[in-house]
């Protein structure tokens, strides 16, 4: 069984995403999915799912899932790298009206750079193709690297950077 | 092992991938012993509680601007106190409401513009710009636009 933890951020709604794993639910019996909804008028069929989720819920689904399949949010990405999980992401679009812009697109631009076939982070561009996706990132390793590239002094220098603007340059 | 100034520094995001951001970076500050860190974030659903040194205040944004006036006086509560040094914030509408009241209070501000802004900065950010201390965009290419710096990512 392939557990499967949807979040669509706590912001706006992501029905598009949400009817598309609610429809593989339907025809695939190997396939256990939780989703974080959104306040939608959308209601899945074939998921178990909550609008909202504490803190505490939260981290517990996003622990104990196979694969988070998620909008393009920086949040959840952030988390799962920390986790090292199976994270499936879908850039909110604009025309769908998913967004007040399409920097859900420009985020998963950055990301399908530094993320492939071997990646524990990727990208799911066309919908359609969710079911294949999943299934190939289920054949990862749990140790698979999340990034082809991670740039983890970036990172630091950042917080050093705040750091030295609070305490004075030293 | 620097002692306790008894100045606090208070952290503000939106709930979600804004307040994820905020705590990897506050969190990373390593001389941060010497402040009291409060974080605040905003209230997502109806059971939400703050966990540990966390503050919750009332979300709005465009579409709910109106709830703008609610988290005003739950900011002033917070952001008011003269232990408030710093306030950090990564965004989005409530950070720059918390932002200007900071700056209205006297205190130091930087606003860091979130990491999924990649072509340009956040509109909250166009406007922190011109009332911050310090104005951060976390890609190199943003930097420059008016008073905005790069000093590194979260990521």
């Amino acid at each position: 069984m392939i557990n499967i933890f949807v979040t669509v951020g706590a912001q706006l709604p992501f029905d598009r995403l949400i009817k598309a794993i609610d429809l593989l639910c339907a025809e695939s019996s190997d396939i256990s999915v939780f989703a974080q909804t959104g306040e939608t008028d959308y209601i899945p069929k074939h998921i178990s799912y909550k609008k909202f989720l504490n803190a505490i819920e939260y981290s517990s689904k996003l622990v104990s899932c196979d694969l988070v399949l998620s909008h393009a949010g920086m949040g959840t990405i952030i988390q799962c790298m920390e986790l090292n999980k199976r994270l499936l992401v879908t850039p909110r679009m604009l025309k769908y009206g998913e967004h007040r812009n399409d920097h859900q697109l420009g985020t998963a631009k950055q990301f399908a750079c530094v993320s492939n076939k071997n990646t524990l982070l990727q990208v799911c561009e066309n919908l359609d193709e969710l079911d294949s996706l999943i299934r190939d990132m289920m054949k990862l390793e749990n140790n698979s690297n999340f990034l082809s590239e991670t740039n983890d002094t970036a990172s630091v220098s950042l917080s050093d950077s705040v750091e030295e603007i609070i305490f004075g340059a030293t | 092992m620097m002692s306790k100034t008894g100045s606090t520094l208070v952290a503000v995001a939106s709930s979600g991938g804004h307040y994820v951001q905020l705590k990897r970076i506050v969190s990373n500050i390593k001389r941060l012993e010497a402040y009291n860190v409060l974080y605040v974030r905003t209230k997502i659903g109806g059971d939400d509680v703050p966990i540990g040194n966390e503050v919750l205040v009332t979300d709005f944004s465009r579409t709910n601007w109106w709830k703008m006036f609610v988290a005003f006086f739950e900011f002033i509560k917070v952001l008011g106190k003269p232990d408030v040094k710093w306030v950090v914030t990564t965004g989005a509408a409530p950070g720059l409401l918390a932002l200007i009241i900071a700056r209205c209070c006297f205190k130091k501000t930087i606003w860091i513009d979130s990491i999924a802004n990649t072509s340009k900065i956040s509109a909250s950010g166009g406007v922190a710009k011109y009332f911050s201390n310090v104005t951060l965009t976390q890609w190199e290419h943003l930097e420059g636009c008016g008073r905005v710096e790069f000093m590194g990512r979260v990521i």
